[in-house]
């Protein structure tokens, strides 16, 4: 049973609580240019994975916590969390992202919370705008 | 005195014996129907031995006798069955189970008895039952494998499950804790009081109901008194400490990746349900740090017919005497490679027990071994072996023991017998390596002790003592201090105290074992004397030396070909003996060669533990509307959607169902009826981006909809094919609300929330799922708006002024209310949502208001019968996740104009997509009109006499439809839109269905009667 703390809420649990998404970084060309989507392209974005014997980046989603996506980084071999971090790296600066020490509280009030998410006012201030994932 | 045979006089044995057993509390229960007593502390086992009962099981698959041969939870004989027939727990091992008053037990794997067990023939007919026997046999004809298994089940086996349903219940607990310290031995006790001392939170498991693991039944002195003083002072300080917790009869039984474990522990004992408290409980528990201090076990040697009832582990005789007070047997004799089992013969001797010899594998013998043993009047045989075990009445009982000299040349010499009825051997110990090989550590043979013992390359995880391959009470005790201590100092809380470190240790030393894996007989080898090596699975050396000769080189594939270390037993007797026979028959060092995997349990698990309190109605959360409670009283007929349960027809128990079902779709047709659709999906979606969002979520355009218009989506995933449908709403601009399957919800909001976060990061849109915010009723038939008309609303709902696909915001009844005018049955339809509490509200209304027009509600199969008329696709019905839009008719929701959507690149380039001979939808009618088609039926191109015949689809739904008077149905036929019109046939065991192809929208294909 993997011990996962979520980069973003902090919330700390099992896999049960958390929910495995795959393979990170996988590109979708149709996002990048949907003109020129070639098959071969779109054909590995749909099946190619790398599997590999060691570290790989995975996408996490935080179920039962913040309900948002990040990313760890794992040792398929270990089973060693190498690190975990959000898509942001404007959040993730604000946040400091250190499983083992205790998170001091004023950086906790700077993480998005339930309510700020639901005002769309509050909303570009906390989404940086037209970022794209920090590969 | 009802002194039992077995059971020593109390004024006999020293202070040291019968320390578990309480004399003045007797207990009595029955084993095999025969009635017994014992004392409270006993064990099943030790009150076994104490009525002189000795065999207690019948072996695997020779069924041979067998008696008890350890202590505690490695037994792999004395498997029993606990509590009254059809109630009881099986495969309990009795050295674990600690005896109450009115305990009922009985043995398992015998027929009919214990004592005479016709299957026993199998030991004489072993020749014919080789290693991979049962491989080997079956193999062919396969036909013939139904009839074999049947036979091999009764034959082979272990218990019975239990009959009736558990009435004791279990529960969960979630722990996190500094250091989980797993065994209550010196070891143990030692590092958790250590580590407690210095401030971090401990938990201290044992699976024995008394700490202090085997040191009760060893001599020892610590600081000039016995050893068992110093640990009770240690035992008791522990319990004092509030960030100790000591749990007794918890058996570790799992340890999983980043220091999580599993713990069992048994509360009841009685094996029954006790008032309030649970029968079990299961421990989950993360630790910072994990030591383990589970010991060793001791091994076997592998002499001819060493299974014999009678024929013991050394350790376990010392046991059974220092706890319970009890011995197996008149005489004995001890049979060891190493000194340890002296300690034995000298406890046995001087609490009045007779030993006659001690036989030694090794030719060199301690001094002062031989001096004591001596002066005990024992003999001692050195250089000599048991070669034989005779026994009388069928195996049950020993009547005397060959021993003879084993020479340099493997040969053996001057032969001569001893009287004795019990024996204890010893082949050296093996450290109890299970738990750190379940989360992947890695062993070392370590020659000084001839095993394995742990590499110890698992970060927080410590092994400590004789489980770390430590076998002296100086060293252990010292070890044990330093770990606990090391561990302690990374805790948070660490405080720095000076420990109470024992100054003195006086404790038997080990000198080196003789590493003899097999033991010479005297009878032609393997001809009637078997040497046993796992004794649950009744695996011998012939059996190894067979798999090594057909060519089984690997441990993994020998465990496999002769079930060595398999079942409860997991390796804990026998698989490093079976390992050096293993290396011996390959010729080469053991050192070379590898364990196989232990996993996890330890030992078994029951279901009921695992469950915990997830059984019966709490197996899984019911999801109920507001309106649930009238389903309730109304109908008895539901079925489960996702996690809720839906009106499947409103009906009576004196009412047919085929009845109730058709007259509620001719109600719908003719009158008006009301559907509680509150369980349908809803996700409300804001946001500056929302529009684009969707066009992007969705297969077809959202651009052009208006506010308060509705549209019909379909949602592909990037494979294209489709996983959900429904209408959305805008309800203003940038406000919009989806309507998802009622099954699908959870998952598509989630899935919505993966490309927001993961894919679209730059889209401003929020997505709410709000389900269980609204109750949502459909009101449909022809006379649904006279219905709505005669409520009180501001809202009008004619013609004119409330179109088709129309959602109007107002009131009904004074209460806030959504109405959707969209239609899934065909005929003139509303969706009203109003907020959750209101939903019985709304529903009794309606049925007030629509009295006079007949209104009924109708269920879930109504509704499916409703859109099937019409030709309306069920996702999950009609799709199976290989379906594309345009094979069910759909392919105009396929956006041309939209560069990018779910789904649309592998549409536009996947050639299997695009081939012509895809499986289409389309409508059946049977020829007999009242032969309906069971759902997932396939049809055939041609049929012929028997299979294989080329399937050429399936039906995806299948009803009698009262509007037409006949069956339909709606199947996914390879081809199918240019087969209209042919004749295809459904082969059956007993007759073939034929059905003509037609189109799928069997009623009002113009779709006139919902635009009224």
């Amino acid at each position: 049973m993997l011990e996962i703390t979520c980069p973003i809420c902090h919330a700390k649990g099992d896999e049960i609580d958390f929910t495995a998404g795959g393979e990170a970084y996988i590109k979708r060309p149709a996002t990048q240019d949907p003109q020129k989507v070639t098959l071969h392209a779109h054909y590995e974005y749909l099946y190619i994975r790398t599997n590999p014997k060691g570290p790989r980046n995975e996408l996490w989603h935080c179920t039962r916590g913040c309900s948002k996506w990040f990313i760890m980084k794992r040792d398929t071999m270990t089973l060693e969390i190498i690190e975990t971090k959000c898509f942001d790296t404007d959040l993730a600066s604000e946040i400091k992202l250190d499983n083992k020490s205790a998170i001091p509280k004023q950086h906790i009030k700077k993480t998005p919370t339930p309510s700020q998410k639901t005002t769309p006012s509050n909303k570009p201030k906390t989404k940086p705008k037209k970022t794209s994932k920090k590969n | 005195m009802s002194a039992k045979p077995y059971r020593l006089h109390s004024n006999l044995s020293s202070d040291l014996c019968g320390t578990h057993v309480n004399r003045n509390k007797v207990c009595n229960f029955t084993f095999d129907g025969k009635n017994y007593t014992g004392f409270e502390g006993d064990t099943l086992a030790s009150a076994l031995f104490a009525n002189g009962v000795r065999v207690v099981g019948r072996s695997f698959k020779y069924h041979r006798p067998r008696g008890v041969l350890c202590l505690g939870s490695e037994e792999p004989n004395a498997l029993v069955e606990v509590g009254e027939k059809g109630t009881h727990s099986p495969n309990l091992r009795a050295t674990e189970v600690n005896l109450y008053d009115g305990m009922v037990a009985r043995s398992q794997n015998r027929w009919p008895s214990v004592d005479f067990d016709i299957g026993h023939v199998n030991d004489f007919l072993s020749p014919l039952f080789p290693a991979g026997f049962y491989y080997k046999t079956f193999m062919w004809p396969a036909s013939l494998w139904m009839h074999y298994e049947h036979i091999i089940r009764r034959a082979a086996g272990l218990g019975t499950a239990p009959t009736t349903q558990d009435s004791a219940f279990y529960e969960h607990f979630h722990q996190h804790c500094d250091l989980l310290v797993i065994g209550g031995g010196v070891a143990g006790l030692v590092s958790a009081y250590a580590a407690a001392k210095s401030g971090s939170h401990v938990i201290l498991v044992d699976e024995q109901a008394q700490l202090g693991g085997c040191s009760d039944y060893f001599n020892a002195q610590i600081d000039d008194l016995d050893h068992n003083l110093w640990i009770k002072m240690i035992i008791s300080e522990l319990r004092t400490l509030s960030n100790c917790t000591v749990l007794t009869n918890t058996t570790a039984v799992g340890l999983y990746m980043h220091r999580f474990a599993l713990l069992n522990q048994i509360v009841s004992h009685t094996h029954q349900a006790e008032g309030f408290s649970p029968k079990a409980r299961l421990w989950k528990v993360r630790a910072k740090n994990i030591i383990l201090a589970t010991g060793a076990l001791e091994r076997p040697l592998s002499f001819a017919n060493n299974d014999r009832p009678g024929v013991m582990l050394s350790s376990a005789l010392r046991g059974y005497l220092r706890r319970y007070d009890v011995v197996a047997g008149q005489a004995g004799a001890i049979f060891t490679n190493n000194d340890n089992a002296y300690e034995t013969a000298f406890i046995l001797k001087e609490a009045g027990v007779n030993i006659k010899a001690v036989i030694d594998l090794r030719k060199q013998i301690p001094h002062v071994l031989r001096k004591r043993a001596e002066s005990l009047n024992i003999e001692v045989f050195s250089g000599y072996a048991i070669v034989d075990v005779k026994t009388v009445s069928m195996g049950k009982k020993i009547d005397h023991i060959s021993i003879a000299r084993i020479l340099q040349s493997g040969r053996i010499s001057q032969l001569s017998s001893l009287n004795v009825d019990f024996v204890g051997m010893s082949g050296g110990f093996n450290p109890a390596v299970h738990l750190f090989c379940h989360v992947g550590g890695k062993v070392q043979f370590d020659k000084k002790i001839n095993s394995f013992k742990p590499k110890n390359d698992i970060p927080h995880i410590t092994s400590v003592g004789a489980c770390n391959g430590v076998f002296s009470l100086n060293n252990i005790i010292k070890e044990a201090f330093n770990t606990g201590e090391n561990v302690a100092m990374q805790a948070s809380l660490y405080k720095k105290v000076t420990l109470k470190k024992p100054k003195k240790i006086e404790a038997s030393t080990n000198s080196t074992l003789a590493k003899q894996w097999f033991i010479p007989s005297i009878r032609k080898y393997n001809d009637g004397a078997k040497h046993f090596l796992d004794f649950q699975n009744d695996v011998t050396i012939r059996d190894i030396e067979l798999a090594v000769r057909e060519g089984y080189e690997s441990v993994e594939h020998t465990k496999r070909y002769t079930t060595m270390g398999m079942a409860t037993d997991q390796g804990k007797i026998g698989n490093i003996n079976a390992l050096g026979i293993l290396a011996d028959s390959l010729d080469i060092d053991i050192e070379k060669s590898l364990t196989t995997t232990f996993r996890p349990p330890f030992t078994p698990l029951p279901f009921g533990t695992i469950a915990g309190t997830k059984a019966k109605t709490l197996f899984q959360a019911i999801r109920q509307t507001d309106i649930a409670h009238w389903h309730e009283k109304n109908t008895i007929d539901f079925e489960p959607v996702g996690q809720w349960r839906r009106p499947y027809t409103y009906r009576q128990a004196h009412q047919s169902r085929f009845d109730s079902i058709q007259e509620e779709v001719k109600n719908v047709r003719e009158n008006v009826g009301l559907l509680d659709a509150s369980t349908l999906g809803k996700i409300d979606i804001k946001g500056p981006d929302a529009v684009t969002f969707l066009n992007r979520i969705y297969s077809n355009s959202f651009s052009n909809l208006k506010v308060g218009r509705c549209r019909y989506g379909l949602m592909l995933n990037d494979n294209g094919f489709i996983i959900d449908d429904g209408v959305t709403a805008k309800l203003a601009d940038n406000h919009y609300i989806v309507h998802t399957t009622s099954g699908g919800a959870d998952s598509i909001a989630a899935m919505m929330e993966f490309w927001l976060q993961t894919e679209w990061r730059d889209l401003r849109v929020f997505i709410t799922p709000v389900t269980d915010q609204y109750a949502q009723i459909v009101i449909a038939g022809p006379k649904s708006r006279d219905v709505l008309n005669a409520c009180s609303s501001d809202i009008r709902f004619g013609a004119d002024d409330f179109a088709y696909m129309d959602v109007k915001q107002g009131h009904l009844n004074g209460v806030p209310a959504r109405v959707y005018r969209i239609s899934f049955s065909g005929e003139l339809s509303y969706e009203i949502a109003v907020p959750a509490a209101y939903g019985l509200s709304l529903w009794n209304t309606l049925l007030e208001c629509g009295r006079s027009y007949d209104i009924k509600p109708y269920g879930t199969e109504a509704l499916h019968i409703l859109r099937a008329e019409k030709g309306y696709i069920v996702v999950g019905d009609e799709t199976d996740g290989t379906v594309i839009p345009k094979d069910v008719g759909l392919g105009s929701m396929v956006s041309k104009k939209k560069p990018d959507f779910i789904g649309k690149h592998s549409l536009l380039l996947m050639d299997d997509l695009n081939r012509d001979n895809r499986k289409q939808l389309v409508g059946l009618f049977t020829e007999d009109p009242n032969e309906v088609l069971p759902d997932g039926v396939h049809a055939v191109n041609e049929v012929k006499k028997a299979p294989p015949m080329k399937m050429i689809g399936h039906v995806t739904s299948s009803y009698f439809s009262p509007t037409l008077k006949r069956s339909i149905a709606m199947a996914l036929i390879e081809n199918g839109r240019k087969r209209m019109g042919e004749r295809i046939a459904f082969p059956f065991d007993d007759k073939i269905v034929h059905a003509r192809i037609v189109d799928h929208i069997f009623y009002d294909k113009k779709g006139e009667r919902q635009n009224v």
